[in-house]
């Protein structure tokens, strides 16, 4: 091989060599990085497209209850229809005043219940009342007061003792009577609360019943957007080796050229081969176009320039 | 030609006492028109009632002049000490020759009008508007004290007028504003009138008439019998009075009386405004009925009851078995044998006038002691104190079974007994006239026979012990109807009138 470039003769095609090496790196890795950029858009309009594919695509179940409807976000939306919100409204109702009399002060039932069982009493105690006040008056005994006998006569006392026990039974079976009936709106209210969930119940699992068939339509979709996404990935490959081979064969003819211009040096095999076969020939490269007497004269040019 | 003498006997004239009811015509001539003063023996006869004798000697100066002893009550203890009660100018008084003021200190009574009854060895003394005031000797002595004054007192008790002790409790009625409410207190406890078994019945309701006011209360064959002025109640079951009931009504009669009812031991004896009245004893029946005992005096008594303005009073003596009745403002007293009932269900009547009895009491022992404006008396002798007094009996005018002829009287055939130095006037009359033709007698001149103060078969003379006079007296006049009457002055001497033989002679008709 010649000088290079501080032989000046050969030190010419060295000092080219240098640039067009560094010119044809530069173009490669611009090659290269351009050759990124464009996969990362691609990618990225890949991807684009993947999570468009895949995204979520609301649905409306419609029945003659109600319309339930998925909402992008995910959540639901269910319209009763006004049969079914107006029956839910009236059941919530219903249940609300029953909850409302299970909340109620138990004494103040226990008192409206034992109004009713004294009510039921009261005109067999007033007709009881009125014999025993015409008995006693026929007895001549109307006006007695015994101070045996609390003040009255043992028949009054009798009479108000019996009257007195039965408030108090009434009072007692009043008590039972509203704590039961407590339980019993208790269980209504629940019921009737349950039964008024009852049409959301039916609009979801109508709902429900639908998610089957929405969930082929879902799958068919992702399944796409998979698909795309690896022929997407598959494109990009393709692109990225073809560029790859692109730039290595225009680096190569670059260099091909470039080492017609000036020369090359012995490859490394050639270098092997000459020690091999013991030929230095064989790993003397070639001087190229401008290697020669060009080269050197253009050498001793430059270099006379600088003498 | 000479007509034959008829004999009219009149035998035990006035043994059926007074009739001013039935007309006198025709009647039966037993009856008299006036007997005054008298009574109904015990063998049947028109007789003197007896007089009364002074019991207390200060009586003028403890009641000042004030009506005199208006209460008298005699009170026994369980040990059998006796205390006589009597209450005259505002105060009450006991012992009975020296009344002793024994008011409850700081108690200042307004009336005389005591009912006073014994309960359990404790003497009550109830009248209007006044604390009841209670006596016992617990003590040791005996004491009166008002309710409040009482250490075993409790309650409340009525300022009743009537007070009645019967079947273990005491019975108080009359309260001013409230005449229509019995009252009783725990059994034994007359002064318990709270808690036990006290009680009360108002008895608005029962009056059969609708209205009435309670007078007086009686307890009799087991029944609770309460007066009113115009019905009577009747309860059975009085032991228990929580549970007693009524079983019957009167309607129509009841009592204006408080102090007329008596008990007969068989009767009931009241004052009505429509004469006296008694229960009969009741055997088998459930009601009880009722005899008019005034129904022959009726009219007169009535007239003489609406007068009064101060408390009747009544007392029955089963020794004497008659059943008094005085009218302190008319100053007579109606006397009822209770021997034996007319056939008309009545009772042989007398009246008692110039006695002016205030109050009565039967003792123990049967004495009558007789409250009166000098103190305490006891009815006993022919003296009214010391003075005589006149006994008074004239027949209802007699036709003597022929009402159309004259009668000539000709001679009174008498036989009294008894009498002592007794001034006698024979009274008769014709035609109703009140100018009678009298004829003076003093019965009874000979002297008694006394025990031991002669031997038989001496000088001395013998009567029987009571003297049997039976003068004849020659009559004049004649007339269709004839009233004889015998007017006595009683001097400390039985005298009754036996027999009355009357001879007349009988005329042409008119």
């Amino acid at each position: 091989m010649s000088d290079g470039l501080l032989g000046l003769g050969s030190g010419f095609t060295d000092v080219a060599r240098g640039a067009a090496d560094y010119y044809l790196g530069r173009e490669n890795i611009q090659d290269v990085q351009q050759l990124g950029r464009e996969q990362q858009a691609a990618l990225t309009g890949l991807a684009g497209q993947v999570g468009e594919a895949t995204q979520f695509k609301p649905y409306t179940v419609t029945g003659t209850l109600a319309d339930v409807s998925a909402t992008p976000e995910g959540g639901l939306t269910v319209g009763l229809s006004p049969e079914q919100q107006a029956l839910q409204s009236q059941l919530m109702g219903q249940a609300a005043g029953l909850f409302g009399q299970v909340g109620q002060d138990p004494a103040a039932q226990q008192a409206a219940i034992f109004e009713q069982i004294r009510a039921t009493q009261r005109p067999e105690e007033e007709r009881q009342r009125l014999a025993l006040e015409e008995r006693m008056l026929s007895q001549g005994r109307l006006g007695l007061s015994s101070a045996a006998y609390g003040g009255a006569s043992p028949e009054l006392l009798a009479q108000e003792t019996a009257r007195q026990e039965a408030m108090s039974r009434a009072s007692l079976g009043a008590r039972q009577q509203a704590l039961a009936e407590q339980q019993q709106s208790l269980a209504g209210a629940t019921g009737l609360l349950g039964a008024g969930y009852m049409p959301q119940q039916q609009a979801l699992g109508l709902f429900g019943a639908a998610a089957t068939p929405a969930g082929f339509a879902d799958v068919g979709r992702r399944t796409g957007a998979q698909y795309q996404a690896q022929l997407g990935l598959g494109g990009v490959e393709a692109r990225t080796q073809a560029e790859d081979m692109a730039n290595q064969l225009r680096l190569q003819q670059q260099r091909s050229l470039l080492d017609s211009l000036l020369g090359r040096e012995a490859t490394l095999q050639e270098q092997l081969v000459a020690g091999v076969l013991k030929d230095p020939s064989i790993a003397e490269g070639d001087d190229g176009l401008l290697g020669g007497p060009i080269g050197d004269a253009i050498g001793g040019f430059i270099g006379g320039l600088f003498d | 030609m000479a007509q034959q003498l008829q004999n009219i006997t009149v035998a035990a004239p006035g043994f059926y006492g007074l009739n001013t009811e039935d007309s006198p015509i025709g009647g039966n001539p037993s009856f008299a028109s006036i007997a005054d003063n008298c009574v109904i023996d015990k063998l049947g006869r028109i007789g003197a009632r007896e007089g009364w004798e002074e019991v207390s000697t200060n009586g003028s100066s403890v009641l000042g002049t004030s009506r005199g002893i208006e209460t008298v009550y005699e009170y026994i203890d369980s040990s059998g000490d006796k205390y006589i009660l009597s209450a005259g100018n505002n105060k009450i008084f006991t012992g009975t020759t020296t009344l002793t003021d024994a008011t409850p200190a700081g108690y200042t009574p307004t009336a005389n009008n005591w009912k006073v009854v014994t309960l359990n060895d404790h003497v009550y003394l109830f009248q209007r508007d006044h604390e009841y005031v209670l006596g016992s000797d617990h003590e040791g002595s005996f004491v009166l004290e008002e309710h409040s004054a009482h250490t075993h007192a409790t309650g409340n008790p009525p300022e009743a007028n009537e007070v009645l002790a019967a079947y273990g409790r005491l019975w108080a009625a009359d309260v001013t504003g409230n005449k229509h409410t019995v009252y009783w207190s725990d059994l034994l406890n007359g002064h318990h009138w709270s808690g036990g078994t006290s009680g009360s019945l108002d008895v608005t309701t029962v009056w059969p008439t609708g209205f009435d006011e309670i007078t007086a209360l009686a307890a009799h064959n087991g029944f609770l019998i309460i007066f009113g002025k115009k019905s009577i109640l009747v309860y059975s079951g009085a032991t228990s009075p929580a549970s007693m009931t009524l079983v019957d009504t009167v309607e129509g009669v009841g009592c204006i009386a408080r102090d007329s009812v008596q008990h007969t031991g068989k009767d009931i004896l009241f004052l009505s405004n429509s004469g006296v009245r008694s229960f009969e004893r009741v055997i088998q029946e459930k009601s009880l009925p009722m005899r008019d005992i005034s129904k022959n005096v009726r009219t007169d008594l009535m007239s003489l009851v609406v007068l009064q303005s101060n408390p009747i009073k009544s007392v029955y003596s089963s020794d004497n078995a008659f059943y008094v009745l005085t009218l302190p403002d008319s100053n007579t007293a109606y006397c009822f044998d209770m021997r034996t009932p007319l056939e008309d269900g009545s009772q042989r009547a007398t009246t008692w006038s110039s006695l002016y009895p205030l109050s009565f009491n039967v003792l123990e022992d049967g004495t009558i002691l007789i409250g009166k404006d000098s103190g305490i008396v006891k009815y006993s002798g022919y003296l009214d104190g010391t003075e005589k007094y006149e006994m008074r009996y004239f027949s209802n005018p007699l036709d003597f079974g022929n009402t159309s002829n004259l009668k000539f009287l000709k001679k009174f055939n008498l036989t009294i007994i008894g009498g002592q130095s007794t001034p006698t006037t024979l009274n008769w009359g014709y035609d109703y006239a009140q100018n009678y033709t009298k004829q003076a007698f003093i019965f009874g001149t000979g002297t008694l026979a006394e025990y031991g103060i002669a031997e038989y078969n001496t000088t001395g003379e013998y009567t029987s012990s009571i003297l049997i006079n039976t003068p004849k007296v020659n009559t004049s006049g004649s007339g269709e109807v004839v009233t004889i009457g015998l007017e006595a002055e009683i001097n400390d001497a039985q005298f009754s009138i036996q027999k009355i033989d009357i001879h007349a002679l009988l005329g042409r008709l008119i």
